[in-house]
């Protein structure tokens, strides 16, 4: 079957710092993939070039068919297949949680008003918080605004999703009402790509697990083996440190 | 009683602060004394009074000056139904009091036949905002488009030579503002935006503007404007001049709306990219209102700068208050009375950025400025 998302040789420099070497990756239609190692190891860059969000400087990026060059045409016909979940939320502070879920739905798909309306509710029922849609960002809970980022991310109803980060800004108690969220999304069929350090949720719901380590992809595998049987020794000295 | 005790504890508390409060009053006293003199027993008040309509709109010939009134009252009554429409605050008792305080104080320095037209302006406000929550809302926006129509042909059956005093002060600020901002837009976007050339242009145009007077400005376009306009369609001053004014204004306007462009975090322009929004359709949506918010005390800083300085179009010819004031001063039968006329003057300057300022205030606390 052909990947939805295929990465060839893939290669960044910020600079002289190299923080992409050749990286080759394919994920399939609804696999769930996470992807873990030490900061700076270009995990987040990683995933980061999947939307273009940062440039490559060599290789090749194809999304769902579309070709990710210079093209802005193909860049914004990409970004309107994947959704993307940041670490500080990045909600739209000067609107209502339901102007910031519709916005994208109502300018980019063109869709009516109520429309977009109807389904951004549906969403915001599904990650629990349809009682807060007449509220700003800053009235709710970094949970409750990373539940509505996810919303908001899902209403453009995107192919792929991209988590970067998702729980790191979170206070602990808030982490799993984030998480459970995502699990559910996962459970639906969602292709999705997350970089975190919940490494629970990595064992319970991730179909692969990538280890990066300084930009490049060391080892990857289900999660039983790469937590259990770590093969690489940068494997085991990262999971030690993290898992103890 | 309690005047004495806080003046003992506060004014008289030791030898020291006793002395100081003496010297303190007599030199108030020895200072001001001339002043007040002047204020209550020599000053010309009168003059004021007098020439009130040249004041307020020059050289409008008198048996027009029906036109300006109404387009306060049409203003004044929009600008109420719009608020009162979309707040549904009821007209507060103090408006209705301070509409008849006002008009008992302007009553002697208006003409008789005139007096119905003050009345209807002090009450237009109020009754606008009692009126505002009747109206359907879908009629609201072809009701405002009407009502600016009404606001440009009112004044065109009289010459724009002949335009005036404060009128004609408040028609330059508004003038230029409504030109100055999309253009001031166009060059923050310019600056702050990917393509070098319409960024070095904005750089270029940015910084020469800013580095030249603005007096110099005003006299160049009075000169040139015309020169790029065929011969046939000879504009008047005052819209060369108003070109000029906004094209100065524009620049700083420009710096302003870029810092706010700058201070909209990374991450708005990223989750606004991720979801599929272009470069216009992002500056638009997420980064513009957020950016213009953030800096609505410095844009209306600049709009009372713009309605101050709108005073040196009177060296180009222009009647504007500041010109019309000194004609009165002129007039040989209120020789001597420059202090009083330049008093008033300052004191409507003064009245009118005043109500900007707090106008300034009211917006940014509607929009939860510094609290979201």
């Amino acid at each position: 079957m052909e990947p939805i998302i295929r990465m060839e040789n893939v290669n960044k420099w910020f600079g002289a710092l190299h923080v992409l070497k050749d990286i080759n990756l394919d994920v399939q239609k609804g696999e769930v993939v996470v992807v873990i190692g030490p900061s700076g190891s270009g995990k987040s860059t990683l995933i980061r070039t999947i939307n273009r969000l940062e440039e490559i400087q060599k290789g090749r990026i194809v999304v769902d068919g579309i070709e990710l060059n210079r093209d802005v045409r193909n860049i914004d016909a990409v970004r309107k297949e994947v959704g993307m979940v940041f670490q500080s939320f990045n909600l739209f502070p000067h609107m209502t949680v339901l102007e910031n879920i519709t916005l994208a739905p109502r300018i980019v798909r063109k869709w009516p008003r109520e429309k977009a309306e109807q389904i951004a509710m549906e969403l915001l029922e599904r990650v629990d918080i349809a009682d807060q849609a007449e509220k700003y960002p800053a009235q709710l809970s970094g949970g409750q605004q990373q539940r509505v980022a996810i919303a908001r991310a899902l209403a453009m109803q995107p192919k792929i999703m991209l988590f970067d980060e998702p729980t790191s800004a979170l206070d602990p108690e808030m982490v799993g009402e984030v998480l459970d969220a995502m699990k559910e999304l996962a459970r639906s069929g969602m292709t999705m790509l997350v970089v975190t350090h919940e490494m629970g949720f990595a064992r319970e719901v991730a179909d692969r697990v990538i280890f990066m380590d300084m930009g490049e992809i060391i080892e990857e595998g289900e999660p039983d083996q790469v937590f259990s049987n770590p093969q690489h020794e940068r494997t085991q000295a990262f999971l030690a440190r993290i898992l103890h | 009683m309690k005047a004495i005790n806080w003046a003992r504890e506060n004014l008289f508390n030791g030898v020291f602060n006793s002395v100081l409060t003496l010297v303190t009053l007599a030199f108030l006293y020895v200072s001001t004394k001339g002043i007040l003199h002047w204020a209550f027993y020599e000053a010309k008040w009168s003059v004021v009074p007098d020439n009130m309509r040249l004041l307020m709109v020059g050289p409008f010939p008198p048996e027009e000056v029906w036109r300006v009134w109404a387009m306060l009252v049409l203003t004044l009554l929009v600008a109420g139904l719009l608020y009162g429409n979309s707040t549904r605050v009821r007209p507060p008792l103090w408006m209705w009091a301070g509409a008849l305080v006002l008009y008992a104080l302007i009553w002697p320095a208006v003409f008789p036949s005139t007096r119905f037209w003050l009345a209807l302006a002090l009450l237009a406000l109020p009754a606008g905002m009692l009126l505002g929550p009747l109206v359907p809302r879908r009629f609201l926006t072809p009701l405002a488009a009407v009502a600016l129509i009404l606001l440009f042909v009112l004044p065109s059956a009289v010459n724009p030579n002949q335009w005036g005093g404060f009128f004609l002060t408040v028609l330059i600020t508004v003038g230029v503002s409504l030109m100055a901002f999309p253009f001031g837009l166009l060059l923050a976007l310019g600056r702050t935006g990917k393509l070098p050339v319409f960024r070095t242009l904005s750089v270029l145009y940015i910084e020469l503007i800013r580095g030249v007077p603005l007096v110099t400005v005003l006299f160049l376009s009075w000169i040139m404007v015309p020169l790029f306009v065929p011969e046939q369609w000879r504009l008047p001053d005052l819209i060369s001049v108003s070109i000029g004014f906004s094209m100065f204004a524009a620049a700083y306007l420009a710096e302003y709306v870029r810092g706010g462009i700058q201070g909209v975090p990374k991450g708005q322009y990223e989750a606004a990219w991720a979801l599929g929004l272009s470069g216009s359709q992002s500056a638009r949506f997420i980064i513009l209102p957020q950016a213009i918010r953030s800096v609505i005390p410095a844009l209306i800083g600049q709009e009372i700068a713009i309605f101050k300085d709108t005073s040196l179009v009177y060296i180009l010819g222009l009647f504007d208050l500041l010109y019309m004031a000194l004609t009165v001063t002129k007039n040989p039968k209120y020789l001597g009375t420059d202090r009083e006329v330049l008093l008033f003057v300052m004191f409507v300057y003064f009245v009118g950025a005043a109500l900007m300022s707090y106008a300034s205030r009211r917006l940014e606390r509607a929009m939860g400025l510094g609290t979201r």
